[in-house]
């Protein structure tokens, strides 16, 4: 507290250096923000992106919905007399390399 | 160390301490900033693994749902008495697929098995069956689920689902059971028998009894399916 209520002064160089000091730490503190804005508002892009996938994904908007079959393989010893196999399904998702869910075909 | 105390200690201005005191606390909220957008966008990736995992398994558990949903079992067994002799003969003893209610595939097979093992009294404890649910689709990012398929000596089914070696997005779907034993229907004939000694026909009572059991699995809408893995 003594040294703030100080009435001397300080010399030039001083008093630059600490311009100096203050200018640089306002312009990184800037550019942190501006990167973190950035950052946040792809991310918020990506989440945006991920939910209309998993919304086609849950709610079937595919269209047209892709007929397909998943493999059903029968895996435990005591039945492995059952033979496996396939059943029709339809896939769903927005796209595709998309999140997708399937249903039985009907 | 000196220098710093003398500053610290000395009657000239502090303006490079307040600007160094300045810079640390922009510097410290700037790492903060920068910490939770990161942080922010890294948790875009998981979602993604998570969902094709959750989407994976729920898809599974609906298809199980609607292969098992309303299937149905008739077991039928007869036998017939000869009153004369007291020898009884097996006529009829079927167990199988009701296929007017539902077609038969590979997981109708499974069932059936472990069904006709509590039928015959073969098993007295649970049976379990497992099969993987595999996509085939190439394009759409889908995961193999395994599923555990348990059936209780009342017929009723437990199905646990899971992708493999990962219980996170484990799911369970519980299938009710109905059994009907209809009351044995019983017949007495007039059978001409031929006698192998005497090779004489006579007359014998044989007496026919016919027993039918029904098991019927719960519709779509009594199965459940619960969320039991810890994501």
């Amino acid at each position: 507290m003594k040294k703030l209520l100080c009435k001397r002064g300080e010399t030039l160089t001083e008093t630059l250096v600490a311009i100096l000091v203050v200018a640089l730490s306002a312009a990184m503190l800037a550019a942190m923000v501006t990167a973190a804005v950035n950052i946040n508002l792809k991310a918020n892009a990506a989440v945006d992106a991920f939910y209309a996938e998993l919304s086609a994904a849950e709610l079937g908007s595919v269209m047209p919905p892709a007929a397909g079959t998943v493999t059903v393989t029968i895996t435990s010893t005591a039945h492995s007399a059952i033979s496996g196999g396939t059943v029709g399904v339809t896939y769903y998702g927005a796209d595709t390399n998309s999140l997708a869910a399937y249903e039985k075909a009907p | 160390m000196n220098s710093l105390q003398q500053k610290l200690q000395g009657r000239r201005g502090a303006s490079i301490l307040l600007a160094l005191m300045f810079f640390l606390i922009c510097a410290a909220i700037g790492a903060i900033v920068l910490t939770a957008a990161f942080s922010n966008a890294g948790r875009m990736s998981h979602m993604r693994d998570d969902q094709t995992a959750h989407l994976s398994v729920s898809s599974a558990a609906k298809l199980v749902r609607a292969e098992l949903a309303d299937m149905q079992f008739v077991g039928e067994y007869a036998e017939v008495t000869d009153e004369y002799t007291g020898v009884v003969d097996t006529i009829t003893d079927t167990f199988a697929l009701d296929t007017t209610v539902s077609a038969a595939t590979s997981l109708t097979d499974l069932v059936k098995e472990m069904a006709k093992d509590i039928y015959d009294g073969t098993a007295s404890a649970p049976i379990t069956g497992t099969f993987t649910i595999t996509p085939n689709s190439t394009v759409m990012e889908l995961k193999p689920v395994e599923v555990a398929l348990t059936m209780s000596t009342t017929y009723s089914l437990t199905a646990e689902l899971s992708i493999a070696n990962d219980l996170r997005y484990a799911m369970t779907l519980t299938v009710p059971a109905n059994t009907n034993k209809q009351q044995p229907v019983n017949e007495w004939k007039d059978v001409p028998v031929l006698d192998p000694m005497t090779l004489i026909e006579e007359i014998h009572i044989m007496h026919y009894v016919t027993k039918t059991t029904t098991i019927t699995f719960g519709a779509a809408d009594k199965i459940t399916i619960s969320k039991t893995g810890g994501s």
